[in-house]
C-alpha cells in the first residue's frame, strides 16, 4: 500500500484486527520523506501512525473487555486517550475522520463504567531536561528552539526529565494519567456495569450511548418536603437529604442505537457497589 | 499545592503586604539577573517549602508558561521569572489540574496579564477532548502604589477571565 491507500484503509476500517505491517510501512515512508526534507509529508505520516495506534489500542481494549481483562483494557483505553491527546493539535478529525470521534466518545463513556476511583500519583521535583529531538539540555533562558508537541522529522518533540528527586506518593481521584489504579489488599472491584455492557456490545463499532441521570432513592419516593427525613436524622426532609442530594443516586443507562430488538437482551435496573466485598 | 479541585469559579481577594521590593530581597532572587528582573512588571514566583523539597519550586509546565509570557505580544507587559536557570526546579504532581506559578504584577498591567493567562488557558482547553472541565489555580499579587492585593482563583479554566472581569466591574 502507498500512503494514500493506507490513509483510506484507516479511514474505512471496521474490522477487529488491523494489518500489522502498516506501522513498518509508514516508518519506511517516513524515512524517505525525511531524507527528501519533506517535513509536511513526514508530519502527515506521523499523524497516520497516531491514528493507527489509537484504533489499535481501542480494538485491543475491546478484546480485553470481552475476556474480562478489565485493568488491561483500562490501560489500553488510557493509552488511546493519550495518543489522541498528542494527535489533536495536528489533525482535525471532526466529521469522524478515521472514526476517531467515535472512538474518543466510546473511550470517554467506557471510562465512566469502570469502578476505579482512586489512583496513586508521584510527587517529585525535576531540575534538568533534554530535548527529545536534538538531545540538548534545556534551561529557562536557553532553549534549543524545538517546541514541545511539535513534529520534527516525523517525530513529536517532548522533554526528557533528568535529575529527578522523589518526594512521595499521593492518593488522588483525578491524576493526569490514570494508569496507577489502587488495588487495596482484600478488596475486589465490581465490574458489573462493564459485564452488563458486554452482554450486548458484540461489535466494537456498535453505536451506544451512556446516559447518567439522577434518580430518587426508593425510600424517598412519595415523601413530602415537611415529612421526617427517611434517613432517620430527625430533621425534616427539606432540611436534610433533599438539600444535600443524599436522596438520589446516579442511574447509568446504556442505549444501543442500532440493535435488532429481536436479539437484544434488555436489562432491568440493578444496583451495584464499587466493591464486590 | 494540592492535586485536585472541585471548585467552579471561586475568587478570593485579600489584602497583601507583598511587593516587588520584598521579592528583590528573597534568597532565591538571582543577583546576576537583577538589572533585567527589576524592569519586569510581571514576575513569576516560586513556591517555598513543599514537603521535603530543599529549595523553591515552580509548578509543572512553568517553563512552558514562561515561554508563552516571553512571546506574548504586548508593549506594556514585561514578564520574567524570579529564579536563575541553575536554581529552577519544577514540582510534578501529575494532576489533571493546572496550577499556574504565583505571580506579582503592577496594577497597570493587570488587564493585560489577565488576558495573557486567559489566552494560555484557552490553548490548554483546546488540547483536551472536553470530556471534563479543565480546572485551574491562579494566584496573583497586584501592586498598586504602596498597596497590594492578592487575587486567588480556583475553578474552571474557561470561567477565569469572565470571573475576573465581573469582579473588576464591581471594583472588588
Amino acid at each position: 500500500m502507498d500512503i494514500l491507500q493506507i490513509s483510506k484503509y484507516l479511514q474505512y476500517f471496521k474490522g477487529i484486527k488491523l494489518n500489522k505491517d502498516i506501522l513498518d510501512q509508514l516508518s519506511e515512508f517516513k524515512k524517505i520523506a525525511v531524507n527528501k526534507g519533506d517535513q509536511e509529508e513526514a508530519k502527515n505520516i506521523w499523524c497516520l501512525e497516531q491514528v493507527y495506534k489509537v484504533i489499535n489500542h481501542f480494538l485491543t481494549a475491546y478484546k480485553q473487555l470481552e475476556k474480562k481483562e478489565y485493568y488491561s483494557a483500562w490501560c489500553k483505553l488510557e493509552r488511546a486517550d493519550i495518543e489522541l491527546h498528542f494527535l489533536r493539535r495536528h489533525l482535525d478529525y471532526s466529521g469522524n475522520k478515521y472514526g476517531l470521534e467515535f472512538i474518543e466518545n466510546i473511550i470517554n463513556q467506557l471510562q465512566k463504567l469502570f469502578p476505579y476511583q482512586v489512583f496513586s500519583s508521584r510527587e517529585s521535583t525535576v531540575k534538568k531536561w533534554r530535548c527529545s529531538i536534538c538531545n540538548q539540555v534545556i534551561s529557562l533562558r536557553n532553549s534549543c528552539g524545538h517546541e514541545i508537541g511539535e513534529i520534527y522529522n516525523g517525530e513529536q518533540c517532548f522533554r526528557i526529565a533528568e535529575d529527578i528527586e522523589f518526594h512521595g506518593i499521593a492518593i488522588v481521584t483525578n491524576p493526569f494519567d490514570k494508569f496507577a489504579v489502587l488495588f487495596p489488599e482484600g478488596k475486589e472491584y465490581n465490574y458489573a456495569m462493564l459485564e452488563n455492557l458486554m452482554k450486548n456490545w458484540t461489535n466494537p463499532y456498535d453505536k451506544w450511548e451512556l446516559h447518567i441521570v439522577l434518580d430518587l432513592n426508593e425510600e424517598f419516593k412519595g415523601l413530602g418536603r415537611n415529612d421526617p427525613c427517611a434517613c432517620n436524622s430527625g430533621e425534616k426532609y427539606k432540611n436534610c437529604c433533599l438539600r444535600t442530594g443524599e436522596d438520589k443516586h446516579e442511574h447509568y443507562k446504556i442505549l444501543f442505537l442500532e440493535k435488532d430488538l429481536k436479539n437484544f437482551k434488555r436489562q432491568r435496573k440493578q444496583s451495584f457497589k464499587t466493591w464486590k466485598n | 499545592m494540592i492535586h485536585e479541585s472541585d471548585k467552579v469559579n471561586d475568587l478570593v481577594i485579600t489584602e497583601s503586604d507583598l511587593n516587588f521590593q520584598k521579592i528583590y530581597s528573597k534568597p532565591y532572587f538571582p543577583k546576576g539577573l537583577e538589572e533585567d528582573l527589576k524592569k519586569a512588571n510581571l514576575l513569576l514566583l516560586p513556591y517555598e517549602g513543599f514537603k521535603t523539597t530543599k529549595g523553591p519550586v515552580f509548578p509543572e509546565q512553568t517553563m512552558e508558561f514562561y515561554k508563552f509570557i516571553k512571546n506574548y505580544d504586548s508593549n506594556k507587559l514585561i514578564g520574567d521569572i524570579c529564579i536563575s536557570d541553575e536554581d529552577y526546579a519544577e514540582l510534578e504532581l501529575h494532576a489533571d489540574l493546572i496550577t499556574l506559578s504565583s505571580m506579582i504584577v503592577t496594577m497597570g498591567v493587570l488587564p493585560i496579564a489577565t488576558g495573557l493567562i486567559a489566552n494560555y488557558l484557552y490553548q490548554k482547553i483546546q488540547e483536551r477532548n472536553h470530556k471534563t472541565d479543565l480546572k485551574v489555580k491562579v494566584n496573583i499579587t497586584v501592586v498598586d502604589g504602596d498597596k497590594s492585593k492578592n487575587i486567588f482563583y480556583e475553578g474552571d479554566a474557561e470561567k477565569f477571565e469572565e470571573t475576573l472581569k465581573t469582579a473588576n466591574e464591581f471594583n472588588i
